[in-house]
This record gives structure tokens, sequence and C-alpha cells, in this order.
């Protein structure tokens, strides 16, 4: 976990993310190394690091979204206008939460860069995706995590064209 | 009770073919909710393709006379190559706006054909979770297919695997390959 110095776009609070393209969880890589005694390996350089912010748990999740659901509720009442649309998004510095409810009270949440554009259309899309490939498969129960291969390839594949065309190619 | 100008009942009226087209969603929803019924009341992985080739048994019966009056002229098929293009092409496009995609005969057995289908039309939405991972909700297909076969005179039992896509694996009787000879015979 990087806790002081931060520079070449590696910000404090990120940690090491993958080593020559073998993800890492923790301190061990995906085939039983240690991260640590890999990197003091010498023989092991050059090494390919990446970065990033640490992925949340499923349980993080849960948390996040239980607690974001009453929040929304709130809003909803509080609100001056009648008929309003709930928290749309939530910005920071470092981060913006956008969320999309759909006509039946199911809410997308997406975390993104503060500066991203077009995140509507994106939610869209996971709406789509969300619609045929978790609603339409008989495996699926309602209300559970989602674990349906096709669902996760189709979202994977998005979000990959996305990063290499940008987002209006949705 | 009764108006002066009454509208022609729809008892009057001749039949229209219908349109052909049905939505994707509207089929998917509901093939979700045949899977999920049978499942609930299976309790092993046979049994559901059972279920499920049972349900198309139904569909299968009902499109065999459909198809040979509309599209063969009410003529019957006797020849076994014939009744096997004719699932693989006529059947196929109506059911899924296509042909099958290949057909091929079982080198070590002849009584074995398989029809392949690398991505059939009901699984196209279904995800199989991995500790179940040998349903195959094409059994349904299946059904469809053992239905047509047996209603045209040809019995044999179909199975969906898992191979190359979806493979449908044709058995046939010996008694519908020992007529075939004689009819090439002669």
């Amino acid at each position: 976990m990087v806790v002081y110095g931060q520079r070449d776009g590696i910000k404090v609070g990120h940690t090491l993310v993958s080593v020559n393209g073998m993800k890492v969880t923790g301190q061990q890589l995906d085939d039983g190394r240690d991260a640590m005694q890999v990197l003091a390996n010498e023989t092991n350089y050059p090494i390919n690091l990446k970065f990033a912010r640490p992925k949340l748990t499923t349980n993080e999740k849960i948390f996040q979204a239980s607690m974001f659901y009453p929040l929304y509720a709130l809003a909803c009442q509080l609100s001056p206008e009648t008929r309003s649309s709930g928290i749309e998004t939530i910005e920071s510095d470092n981060f913006r939460m956008n969320c999309f409810q759909t006509l039946t009270g199911v809410k997308f949440m997406l975390i993104s860069d503060p500066k991203q554009a077009g995140i509507d259309t994106l939610l869209h899309r996971v709406y789509e995706i969300y619609s045929d490939f978790a609603l339409k498969n008989p495996f699926y129960s309602l209300e559970m995590p989602i674990r349906c291969e096709l669902f996760d390839e189709h979202i994977k594949s998005t979000l990959e064209q996305a990063e290499r065309l940008g987002i209006s190619s949705i | 009770m009764s108006s002066g100008k009454q509208r022609p009942s729809i008892l009057d009226k001749s039949l229209s073919r219908g349109k052909s087209e049905v939505s994707l969603t509207a089929y998917a929803l509901l093939f979700s909710e045949m899977v999920q019924y049978s499942h609930n009341r299976v309790t092993s992985v046979n049994e559901l393709h059972n279920k499920l080739s049972e349900l198309g048994q139904s569909v299968g019966v009902r499109m065999v006379e459909l198809l040979f009056v509309r599209d063969r002229n009410y003529k019957r098929e006797t020849k076994l190559l014939n009744i096997l293009l004719f699932v693989k092409g006529t059947l196929w496009k109506s059911l899924f706006g296509k042909e099958a995609d290949k057909l091929d005969r079982a080198t070590d057995d002849e009584r074995i054909y398989y029809l392949i289908e690398k991505e059939p039309l009901v699984n196209r939405f279904i995800s199989v979770p991995r500790d179940k991972s040998s349903i195959n909700c094409a059994a349904f297909i299946a059904g469809i297919i053992e239905a047509v076969l047996n209603s045209t005179g040809f019995p044999a039992k179909v199975t969906a695997l898992w191979h190359k896509g979806t493979t449908f694996m044709i058995k046939f009787d010996d008694a519908v390959l020992t007529r075939d000879k004689q009819l090439e015979g002669r």
C-alpha cells in the first residue's frame, strides 16, 4: 500500500495490483508466490508492476450499497421539488459516484473519475446487459449477487470497448 | 342486444397465416420460466433434460404437421437423408430463421448422426453455473427433433451434448436403417 510519496501517476492509497500481468491479492500472486519475495529476487528483473486503487471486497460492496439506498430515499423525500429523481451523482476530488435508477427501482452505481464524461450511456448499456444476461437466465435468482458468465463477459467487453474507442462508441 | 349491423365475427374470417416473428425477449423470458419450472420439480440433471425434452416434443409434433402442409405441399419424406435435411433446413429455418450449422454422420456407428449448432438460440442468454455445468437447455430442441423424427416414421432418440457448441446426437432404430437400405436397393 502506498503511504507516502506519490509520483508517476501512482497515488497515495494505491496498492500493487499485478506483477508481469499476473494478478496480486494482498501479498500473494495468483500462482502462490509471495509478492515481496518476487520483488526482492533480482533474477526476476526487469519486472512489470501495476498499481491501482484496491478493488472493493464483496462485503464492502454490500456495505456501500446498503448505505447508499437509504440516503437515496432520504434525498427523494427531502427534495424541495416534487417527484425528484434522487441522488444522481456524488462528486469529490478524487472520484465521482454515479447512480442510475430504473423504472423498477433497481439502482446501478458506477464509481468513476470526476472528469469522465458519457457515464449515462455506459449506465444504460449496463442496464441492457443486466436485463439480457441476468434477468433471462433461469439460474439467476433475483436480489442475489450476479454470478453469470455471459453477464461478466459482456460487461468486460463493453468496458474494454469504451477504453479503446471512447465512451461514445457504445 | 344485437345491433343492426354486426361486424363479421372472427369465426367467419379465413385463417390468416399470422406473423412469423416473435419478440426474442418475450421468448427468452418464457423459456427461462420453462427451465425454472422444470428445474424446481426434478432432482437430477438427466431428469431435467427429460422434462425439457418432453416440452419440446409437444412443439415438434405440431410443427411437423404445419411444415408439411405449408412447405412440402402435403408430400411425405421417405428417405433417411431427406428427412435429416428437412430437419436441418426447413425446420430450423422456421424455428430460428437460419439453417443448422452442420450435419455429420458418425464413423463408428451408422445409426448415429450429429447435428451441430454452435450457438442455439435458446441458450443465448443462459449462463450455466459452474456446479451444474452439464445442464444443456438445448434438450428442449432435442425434444423437438425427436418428436419430428418419430412422427414422420423414423423412430430415433435425440440427446443434446456440449461438443463444438451444442451437438444433437440422433440415434435411429435398427428398423429404420434396414428399411432405408431396402429402399435404396430397389
